[in-house]
């Protein structure tokens, strides 16, 4: 299908175009936090320690009295950012252990795929745990943790989609015009199965927010003071009688952000996939 | 059928030995030294000296594995901070995640098939399109923000139950409420897609043509035929929780298996870290397994096809 005809049947879909607009929203916060955020995410007020929501501060005072509100803004540049590096890493990494399991078959296909199994095995925020505490929780060190449990699951839709074009006429035309493998595998054949892989790169857009939220709530995410809704949450998790607000915003930016990118995912696959449409 | 068993059965060695030999590797890697944290910063070096043999520190990667798989077997292992065997620590922690997985696993079923049924039964109406908004809403939520916002209103506002610990039935129930929601959402859905299939079938229609009432249609013929796939994606699910409930374990303070391999990794305690993640990993794969023959041998175009 092409992807104008998907593009037109997506808009006709309720939930897909609720997801859509939310991911624009938090796009549009992460890229000018600076303009949008009534003050600096860093400043402290102590005075106003833990106040609630206000005029002033709408979303209310966190304990180092800075104000919620612009944290919750700016937090979205650090969530967005790290899951599309984390969902890049896994894409490209994964495709293309899939591409070359599938297309190569045989012991290569049975060892790589095995190994994919050992990841999927651990579950993922284990795996992640265990990551960040060994190598530190540095950006990288995060996106590596992250994408450690994604690459399995694009290296299983890219080995699918392999196996089922490598016998297909156009291939065997190109086998036999002498074209590179890697130049058939990346350029005729993947391209058919970017569909899927763009319906679960959108999908883990979602889980990546949601796991680097979950490390920064462990304390093993990005540290403090950078503003990242996960680490706030911790932070609120301690003063949860005096200041409720502090508990409320920061998880709500990562169910609407979380909610944003679930919506598209399934509204795409809705589309690509019709057997599961019956709306 | 049984060779397509066996075959799986089998394949669980390499991804278990996989999974050893990554998390050790992974353990390796820490920086800082296991013996100086264990002896404190001002040790001698003879003290330092004697636990690096102890633990073997000094001996070659392999061989360290070696020792270490075969004290795990033995159940010798102790945990390098507090030298107690990891088996006796780790178990109670095992059994309270049993506990809180088990009730929340209950909570999703029973939320989750009903109003999956509902939906179906009620295709395209405005029931349908609030049952799935709950359902997406379960899917997208945080466990730790729905944990926190469940303490808010039941523990700090209302005083019903503790916010956290494990003492006594009022205990489980914010966490296995709050993983039982979230968990909700995959079965409400999985449950949706399939009843609106099957009730598009043959049989459905010709019981319908019968004059069977369309209650018993759906509850009696409709439900029975997907079960199986709905069965499947709880036993993921459950096998999942064994050890991925870390997060709800911490908001709640609840003593389970996830939170006691966190600290440890904290502490830096390898052995535990190492018996821990080998133990979760094991009762997923599991799991797993045991949901992929029971789909098995319940589906019969399943057995059919690899006889």
């Amino acid at each position: 299908m092409e992807w104008k005809k998907i593009w037109k049947r997506l808009k006709k879909n309720r939930f897909a175009v609720v997801g859509f607009w939310i991911i624009i929203a938090f796009i549009v916060m992460a890229i000018f936090a600076p303009y949008i955020a009534p003050y600096d995410p860093n400043e402290q007020d102590l005075l106003a320690s833990l106040q609630g929501p206000s005029l002033a501060h709408p979303f209310g005072v966190d304990y180092f009295g800075r104000d919620i509100l612009s944290r919750v803004i700016w937090g979205s540049r650090v969530s967005l950012t790290l899951s599309v590096e984390a969902v890049l890493l896994a894409t490209v990494v994964g495709t293309f252990i899939g591409a070359i399991a599938g297309y190569y078959g045989g012991a290569i296909d049975e060892v790589l795929m095995r190994t994919m199994d050992v990841f999927l095995a651990i579950p993922s925020i284990l795996l992640a745990v265990a990551i960040v505490a060994v190598l530190g929780p540095s950006n990288f060190n995060l996106i590596l943790a992250i994408s450690a449990y994604a690459v399995p699951q694009f290296s299983r839709i890219a080995r699918g989609a392999v196996l089922a074009e490598k016998n297909k006429e156009y291939v065997e035309a190109a086998k036999s015009v002498g074209e590179n493998s890697l130049v058939i595998i990346f350029k005729y054949i993947l391209p058919n199965a970017l569909p899927p892989i763009v319906i679960q790169a959108t999908l883990r857009m979602a889980a990546s927010i949601m796991s680097i939220a979950g490390l920064g709530f462990l304390g093993l995410g990005v540290q403090p003071p950078t503003p990242e809704w996960g680490t706030d949450l911790s932070l609120a998790r301690t003063y949860l009688e005096i200041a409720p607000h502090a508990g409320i915003f920061p998880g709500l930016a990562i169910f609407l952000a979380v909610m944003g990118f679930n919506f598209l995912g399934d509204g795409l696959n809705e589309v690509i996939n019709p057997t599961l449409k019956d709306r | 059928m049984t060779k397509l068993i066996i075959r799986r059965i089998l394949l669980l060695i390499p991804t278990m030995i996989g999974v050893s030999l990554l998390i050790f590797s992974i353990m390796r890697l820490l920086p800082g030294d296991p013996a100086v944290l264990v002896a404190g910063e001002d040790a001698t070096p003879e003290t330092i000296a004697q636990i690096r043999r102890e633990f073997h520190l000094d001996d070659p990667f392999i061989v360290q594995y070696a020792i270490f798989m075969e004290k795990m077997f033995t159940g010798e292992i102790k945990s390098i901070k507090t030298k107690q065997p990891i088996f006796k620590e780790l178990i109670p922690r095992f059994e309270n995640t049993l506990e809180l997985a088990t009730v929340s696993i209950v909570i999703a079923i029973i939320l989750g098939i009903t109003l999956g049924v509902i939906a179906a039964a009620h295709r395209n109406s405005w029931i349908d399109n609030i049952v799935m908004a709950t359902a997406l809403f379960g899917v997208s939520m945080p466990v730790f923000w729905l944990g926190i916002l469940l303490i808010l209103l039941f523990s700090v506002q209302l005083r019903w139950f503790p916010a956290g610990g494990k003492e006594g039935f009022e205990s489980i129930v914010l966490p296995s409420l709050t993983i039982g929601f979230t968990l909700m959402g995959y079965i409400a859905r999985m449950t949706r897609a399939m009843m609106v299939e099957v009730l598009t079938k043959d049989f459905i229609k010709t019981a319908r043509s019968y004059g069977l009432p369309r209650r018993m249609v759906i509850y009696k013929y409709a439900l029975k035929n997907v079960l199986i796939p709905i069965i499947t994606i709880i036993g993921l699910q459950f096998g999942y929780l064994l050890g991925g409930a870390v997060l709800t374990e911490s908001v709640f303070g609840w003593p389970g298996i996830g939170r006691y391999i966190v600290d440890a990794i904290f502490m830096r305690d390898y052995n535990v870290v190492q018996v821990g993640i080998i133990l979760v990993a094991f009762f997923f794969v599991i799991v797993n397994l045991g949901v992929d023959i029971l789909y098995m041998i319940v589906d019969p175009r399943i057995r059919r096809g690899s006889s």
